[in-house]
């Protein structure tokens, strides 16, 4: 009878405090609001509006949507017939995989990260290597541990299951490619181009959606309060915003929390000391023709990212992009090799801000970004917190 | 250091140059969100007539080196800026326009213009908040 009594009571008190972990609201100074205000996401069609176009004048054609979302599913787009982008760009995991390094035909180098938000950045790859979501998208086909096809299968599949669909956007595909599968090489990159183009018209409409936070967000700066988020929850936000304590907004700001910038945080490629990051990934995107500036652009006199990004500097050795946080509790593991399971392992990582490799392999004076948190066990598993209400409705 | 609300339209700062030979005003223009490329001015202010007909020869965008960063997190911008444009007023001021300006982050910046020719540079300081 005792020993219910007392199970009853630490049940009741697990109770209270659940009510008063829910009902009690902080305080919020000016500052913090206005920070706030910079993370919440705006609505769909602002959102839309922002809608990076590099290149692409077909980045809102419903037909070139429609073929891109055919495409995006189609595993003929592989060299074994068995792999898709929606392969590792799974729609039920936020457009990811689950996996630590990304797995296509073969095991690629790096962690698959989501598409939710891609239209809304500028640069993309871990490393910065594409200046569009069009470029990108031609990436991964041509990638022997990915698709593992080339530019040339890509056209003559378009020519042979897609000419009505592509011709309706495009225009005529060659007529040599469709007689017997062959055309000139400007031809063939002029169709993998467009295929980029139509992927990204797809991926464009994938949009972030309103989360727990969202909705905290704009009752508490209507009203000056809200409960919508836990105390904890608030707690943590708390935490995420302070320059001296958590740092997150430092990069992760904004209202899809990134600041789609490139930092060293110590975190190990796959390819040391070959892996230089943005440094080498500045270099691909300035040699592709798929850039903004190259033949198959569509804006090539808005190229002003391209044009005015930093290409040189030591703060682009082993530099690598940072991500959004929208959905992070959907896109386990973490980091650009995928090395931590847990929101948990990141944190603690970020706390302690130990690289994973030795400072020597990537130069003596090799730049980071990080510094140590000093943050009690508590203090992160606040901020853990308070990430989980990222996740959409 | 200045305080400098994203939302202001426009804000201003001012420092004299290392040597005292000109006085750089940098004006920015428009609401300066971060991650996003903003078009400011510099307006550069000879401290002597000197100096003035020095700048009568600078018309060329190279003669003029834009760095910046934040000393406290020890990195510099994330683009590289550049002047596109050499002005001048009827007082001998040099209008300088900036482009390809960004900053990824909220808190403590600095912003500088070089002149080699005049070996001589001016940097402000400003703290940019949300």
């Amino acid at each position: 009878m005792g020993r219910i009594f007392v199970l009853l009571l630490i049940l009741g008190l697990f109770a209270l405090l659940g009510l008063f972990d829910r009902v009690k609201p902080l305080p919020w100074s000016d500052q913090e609001k206005a920070q706030i205000r910079t993370l919440v996401l705006p609505d769909r069609m602002e959102l839309q509006k922002r809608i990076v176009r590099t290149g692409n004048a077909y980045w809102n054609d419903s037909q070139a949507l429609e073929l891109g979302k055919a495409l995006f599913f189609d595993r003929r787009l592989s060299i074994n017939g068995e792999v898709s982008c929606a392969t590792c760009h799974q729609p039920d995991k936020a457009f990811t995989d689950g996996k630590i390094l990304a797995e296509g035909v073969g095991i690629a180098r790096r962690h698959t990260p989501t598409l939710i938000g891609s239209a809304l950045i500028p640069w993309f790859f871990w490393d910065g290597r594409a200046d569009s979501l069009w470029a990108q998208a031609l990436g991964p086909l041509e990638d022997p541990a990915e698709h593992g096809t080339d530019r040339f299968a890509v056209a003559r599949i378009i020519a042979e299951h897609y000419p009505a669909e592509y011709e309706a956007i495009y225009g005529p595909l060659p007529g040599s490619l469709k007689r017997d599968g062959k055309a000139e090489p400007n031809q063939i990159n002029r169709i993998f181009a467009n295929v980029g183009k139509s992927l990204a018209a797809f991926q464009s409409t994938l949009l972030p959606e309103p989360s727990r936070f969202d909705r905290f967000a704009k009752e508490l700066l209507d009203t000056g309060e809200s409960d919508l988020l836990t105390r904890t929850e608030q707690q943590g936000l708390k935490l995420f915003l302070d320059d001296k304590k958590g740092q997150c907004l430092r990069c992760h700001n904004g209202p899809l929390f990134t600041n789609s910038d490139f930092v060293v945080t110590g975190i190990r490629d796959s390819n040391i000391p070959v892996g230089l990051g943005r440094l080498a990934g500045i270099r691909k995107v300035l040699d592709s023709p798929f850039n903004c500036l190259g033949l198959f652009s569509d804006t090539p006199n808005q190229c002003d990212e391209l044009i005015f990004t930093k290409k040189q500097g030591p703060e682009l050795t082993y530099a690598f992009k940072v991500p959004t946080l929208r959905q992070i509790s959907k896109t386990a593991p973490y980091m650009h090799n995928g090395s931590f399971e847990t929101l948990n392992d990141v944190l603690h990582f970020y706390n302690l801000a130990k690289p994973q490799y030795d400072q020597a392999e990537i130069g003596e004076k090799a730049h980071l970004d990080i510094e140590p948190l000093g943050l009690a066990s508590g203090e992160l598993a606040r901020i853990e917190a308070f990430l989980r209400t990222l996740e959409a409705d | 250091m200045a305080v400098f609300p994203g939302q202001a339209s426009e804000s201003r700062f001012k420092a004299v140059s290392e040597k005292g030979s000109f006085t750089l005003h940098v004006i920015s223009s428009g609401e300066t969100s971060l991650n996003q490329l903003l078009t400011w001015t510099a307006r550069l202010v000879p401290a002597n007539g000197q100096v003035r007909k020095t700048f009568q020869v600078l018309r060329d965008p190279a003669d003029y080196i834009i760095a910046g960063g934040m000393p406290a997190h020890g990195h510099g911008l994330p683009t590289e800026p550049r002047v596109t444009d050499v002005r001048f007023d009827g007082r001998g001021e040099v209008i300088l326009t900036l482009k390809g300006i960004k900053f990824q982050m909220w808190g403590d910046w600095v912003l500088s213009i070089d002149v080699p020719a005049l070996q001589d540079r001016a940097e402000t300081a400003f703290t940019l908040k949300p």
